[in-house]
């Protein structure tokens, strides 16, 4: 392929299909997370068996290696193909992000419950206060300060994309919130659970953000 | 809004990340102002008509 066809030949089709990649891995991976949400304080236990156990974690697991590597590949093409310093630099906060997340995933794992680790992350368990003082602290802090720069960082489109996804998760948390508080007090729901609801909206945001960004 | 960004860039050879890497874009951004998903800001608009040398309304015109 000449560098003339390189250009004429859409870039496009090609965005789609690695964007629809990206999309599905990303719908695997909150899946996961809300069926191991809803499956509450009994959490991996007792709902799943232990080979089912870790068939789910190994798929989860594969599916944020699979979707950091392709996020790598765009931000270092291995075809020599420039990119522009800024979407690097996005790029690589997004990285650090999810690596914060990931630290902080596997400390409240860690320290936790020492009993059963995935009880501290996938479910409602008790944590010692020192634990959540200090994830918290660190979700606190990490956060803002990595969304700043983020946001400093984002050329226009990238914006849009993430102001659309905020529209929709803003929409998807006034719908889910009140209609599931209204039908808890009806006895239709269960209590509402808050991370269950956190990740409804986080999905909404991000398939509403990768959709638009492209 | 339709715009000629396609052809211009083709004319040069230019990829849509190696526009991207000019315009200091993502190469979707690129990608979403060629087709039409994106309408550019007006420094950004500025920013692609200096590139080619040519004026905003030689590179964007209204759809109408």
């Amino acid at each position: 392929m000449t560098k003339h066809d390189h250009a004429q030949g859409f870039d496009d089709e090609q965005g789609l299909s690695k964007r629809t990649i990206k999309i599905v891995l990303g719908a695997i991976a909150y899946l996961i997370a809300l069926a191991i949400l809803i499956t509450g304080e009994s959490a991996l236990e007792g709902v799943f068996s232990g080979t089912t156990n870790l068939v789910i974690l190994l798929v989860a697991a594969i599916t944020v290696i699979v979707l950091t590597v392709l996020w790598l590949k765009e931000i270092y093409p291995s075809n020599d193909e420039p990119v522009a310093a800024s979407t690097r630099k996005s790029g690589n906060i997004l990285i650090l992000s999810g690596a914060l997340g990931a630290v902080l995933a596997v400390g409240l794992m860690w320290f936790g419950d020492v009993d059963d680790p995935s009880q501290s992350i996938f479910s409602n368990a008790a944590i010692s206060p020192t634990i959540a003082f200090v994830v918290g602290a660190a979700y606190l802090i990490g956060l803002p300060l990595v969304g700043w720069f983020w946001h400093r960082t984002i050329d226009e489109h990238e914006m849009a994309a993430n102001q659309a996804g905020a529209l929709v998760g803003i929409y998807a948390y006034a719908l889910i919130a009140p209609l599931w508080w209204i039908g808890e007090r009806a006895s239709l729901l269960p209590p509402q659970e808050p991370m269950i609801v956190f990740v409804i909206v986080m999905a909404a945001y991000t398939v509403t953000w990768m959709i638009k960004r492209g | 809004m339709k715009n000629r960004l396609k052809v211009l860039r083709a004319e040069r050879d230019w990829s849509q990340a190696e526009l991207a890497g000019h315009l200091d874009v993502s190469r979707q951004a690129v990608n979403a102002i060629e087709t039409g998903k994106h309408d550019p800001s007006l420094p950004l608009a500025f920013k692609i008509a200096r590139l080619f040398n040519m004026t905003i309304e030689e590179v964007f015109h209204d759809e109408a």
